[in-house]
């Protein structure tokens, strides 16, 4: 197994107090922790932390660690048969095997030690069964539809001496119609099993839809910047809008301003639930100019402010007397 | 409630939305909070039982699945930054109002044309 330098992670001596360690894991918990934290790495260094701290605040969890003795960071090693039988009470019940455990599992099996574990015929209560959260990056597409994701999971499996090793597992989950950005979708039983009668634990993804070329989303309600040349938008015309069940026309009318919104309903996601609802699409309208305008069309143009008396400036200070 | 099947056998898909709905027991299941941590976030506002009410004992409550999410988040915090009941109402209330800044945010950029700007 990988060794861990817990004093390290926690940034105190290998000497230091209970107190110490306490106001060292507070620190470094406030700044790390995932739920507060906007650090992208956070999540990983606050795992370290609070393995650290969950070892080192437990004397006899910090004993038994110091005595694996001093070892470089993520260097290779393997406890000794001593020190296996120095703790049985807490592994394998006497005779303890390493083999595939890491560090955070050995010693956090002294908790379920004391809870009572599988096996050896310890007092047992209910433990609830890990529970997971797993990011679910998904497309739009795959949103509208419902898809299929694949998970691979870290799941605890346990021999028959109680003692804890992590096996990596395959699963298949169906994400249903009605996600959406953030959503939260819950496969009951999928995670750790329960033990003496314990719940079996629960994945919770964590959707996350992948960015689209064409639409954004709000909730279930998607948004499409719809482009129209200056006549489109001046006589009015009919154009085809995409959205994500097929191509659909959409009536524009004329004298449409750069900025309306004109909202297709339904055409949004499906949300959850059994009334079938869904979002709307929300077309934004934004008038575009050709790159390149020929005579022709700028005398036109000229033709169109010679003759119109619309000024777009009213509201600015003195304008109105200058309107045509 | 949507029901789907994994492969690996028959597993219960559900969405943590407001259509669905849970029970404060299942609320103290998932988060790993006590009972009394729940009604203390009730009494703070932090959150709403469906059938709240003078009539309704506390071990009646249900609550919207949307809820979930932050419960949990709210366990997660008690235990793992070791905080006390009140500071925890104070540290769910705050990240309420950021992920209510955060909507907001979201919706105001996902009106916002991005044509020209990419």
């Amino acid at each position: 197994m990988k060794y861990k330098d817990y004093y390290a992670i926690l940034g105190v001596e290998r000497s230091a107090n209970a107190d110490d360690i306490k106001k060292a894991y507070r620190k470094l918990a406030r700044k790390y922790h995932p739920d507060v934290s906007k650090d992208p790495a956070g999540e990983e260094k606050f795992k370290d932390i609070a393995e650290a701290y969950q070892t080192l605040k437990d004397d006899e969890k910090r004993a038994a660690y110091n005595n694996l003795g001093s070892h470089r960071p993520g260097e290779d090693f393997q406890p000794s048969r001593d020190w296996g039988q120095e703790f049985n009470t807490h592994f394998n019940d006497g005779n303890p095997s390493f083999e595939g455990v890491d560090l955070s599992d050995l010693f956090a099996q002294f908790a379920r030690g004391h809870a009572g574990g599988a096996g050896g015929g310890r007092a047992s209560r209910p433990v609830a069964g890990e529970d997971y959260e797993v990011a679910a990056p998904i497309s739009l597409e795959d949103a509208f539809t419902g898809t299929k994701i694949s998970l691979d999971l870290a799941m605890p499996v346990y021999d028959e001496h109680g003692a804890m090793r992590r096996e990596s597992r395959t699963f298949e989950a169906r994400i249903p119609q009605g996600a959406t950005q953030g959503q939260r979708l819950r496969l009951r039983g999928l995670g750790g099993k329960g033990r003496n009668g314990g719940r079996d634990g629960d994945v919770f993804l964590d959707i996350r839809l992948k960015p689209h070329p064409l639409y954004r989303v709000d909730g279930h309600d998607l948004y499409i910047d719809l482009p129209l040349a200056p006549w489109e938008a001046a006589l009015g015309a009919t154009v085809e809008v995409p959205t994500l069940a097929g191509a659909v026309n959409l009536k524009v009318a004329p004298a449409t301003n750069s900025g309306q919104s004109l909202r297709l309903a339904k055409r949004g996601l499906p949300k959850p639930g059994a009334g079938n609802e869904s979002g709307d699409l929300f077309a934004i309208v934004k008038i575009v100019m050709p790159p390149n305008i020929g005579e022709r069309e700028q005398a036109l143009y000229k033709e169109i402010g010679e003759l119109s008396k619309f000024n777009p400036r009213t509201h600015f200070p003195g304008e109105h007397a200058h309107a045509n | 409630m949507q029901t789907e099947h994994g492969h690996t056998g028959i597993t219960h898909a559900v969405w943590m939305h407001r259509s669905q709905q849970v029970t404060i027991d299942e609320l103290i299941a998932l988060s790993g909070l006590s009972e009394m941590d729940l009604v203390e976030l009730v009494d703070a506002g932090a959150m709403t039982p469906i059938n709240a009410g003078v009539e309704v004992h506390v071990r009646s409550w249900t609550f919207t699945a949307d809820y979930v999410p932050a419960v949990r988040k709210a366990g997660r915090l008690r235990e793992e930054l070791e905080l006390d009941t009140h500071a925890l109402v104070l540290a769910v209330k705050l990240l309420a109002q950021i992920s209510e800044l955060e909507g907001e945010l979201a919706a105001l950029r996902a009106r916002q044309s991005l044509f020209g700007h990419r």
